[in-house]
């Protein structure tokens, strides 16, 4: 069988989420996903979004502890197929934490989520202030002032935050924005 | 902030000598203290009042409307898939999240042990996120 082409993923993904609401309408979602997932097992949106949706739904004639188990292994593969990406590691950690009450587990996960997450806001407020030096009008500059403040603040360790938060700030003083 | 107890004769003085942003900022501490309080019938006519009023915006207004949603649900209304979790505390299904909450601030371990209390809490707030989750994605 051939491999399903980006577009024909995308578009069966979009035809999956739509609906929803009440429960025939979920049980309607859930067919969707799973015929995608027969497709493709390891597309991370759909593993992690049925793994949401069987949360909500109430299949009939399945048990719930065998529901349960099936959304473990769904979130476990889109933990690992996405290579442990933040928004999958946190969804694990909520579904241990409330139906396992593993908490221990769960906040480690949690703490996983957090530091991937943050390395993201660390590289995309960087990006985000070198395009704004760049771009070097009043206002791109006093928005990058502002959002340096926050970013010198939250990681006062990164050294690609200090380098170009002291850019903003060099060429906001060189264009009378701020007191040398 | 002096309204953020809350307290209706309180607030009066300051709020005459604040601006109309200001003032929208502490009828908003105020409708969160309400909130937190659970005094929802309250909250929810000073919400009204305010959103017509223009003190406070529509999208705040839901946000707010919303978590009063959220400390009113009874551990009995949520999904029933997630009323099968195994050691689901029944005895709690009459209880809101609310109710609930204070029950584990006050350390009031008469109708559930204080596990059982945490389960619900997170029970009653596992589906507003992925409710929550689902719904951006349609967007």
């Amino acid at each position: 069988m051939t491999h399903p082409t980006v577009e024909e993923l995308l578009q069966k993904l979009q035809a999956a989420r739509q609906g929803g609401g009440a429960e025939p309408f979920r049980l309607e979602q859930v067919r969707r996903y799973r015929e995608l997932l027969a497709e493709c097992p390891t597309f991370t949106p759909a593993l992690l979004e049925l793994g949401r949706l069987l949360q909500l739904t109430d299949e009939p004639g399945v048990d719930a502890e065998e529901a349960f188990v099936e959304i473990q292994k769904l979130l476990e593969k889109a933990v690992q197929v996405s290579a442990r990406e933040a928004s999958t590691v946190v969804e694990l950690g909520y579904f241990l934490d409330t139906i396992h009450n593993a908490s221990e587990k769960a906040t480690k996960l949690y703490e996983e989520g957090a530091a991937k997450a943050l390395e993201t806001l660390e590289d995309a407020w960087a990006g985000l202030l070198r395009s704004w030096v760049h771009e070097r009008t009043k206002e791109s500059l006093e928005k990058a002032l502002r959002l340096g403040e926050l970013a010198e603040k939250l990681f006062p360790d990164s050294g690609r935050i200090q380098g170009v938060v002291h850019d903003v700030r060099s060429t906001a003083v060189h264009d009378g924005l701020l007191k040398p | 902030m002096a309204c953020a107890r809350g307290d209706e004769g309180a607030c009066g003085a300051d709020e005459a000598e604040e601006g109309t942003r200001s003032k929208g900022g502490t009828v908003s501490a105020r409708i969160w203290a309400l909130i937190a309080k659970g005094q929802f019938a309250e909250a929810q006519a000073l919400i009204a009042e305010s959103a017509a009023a223009g003190l406070i915006g529509q999208e705040q207004a839901t946000r707010m409307m919303e978590r009063i949603t959220l400390l009113t649900t009874r551990l009995g209304d949520i999904a029933a898939r997630l009323q099968r979790v195994a050691n689901f505390p029944s005895q709690l299904k009459n209880h809101t999240l609310f109710e609930i909450k204070q029950m584990l601030e006050r350390r009031d371990y008469s109708l559930a042990t204080h596990a059982q209390l945490k389960m619900a809490e997170k029970l009653i707030e596992r589906p507003e996120r992925l409710m929550e989750k689902a719904s951006t994605l349609q967007h």
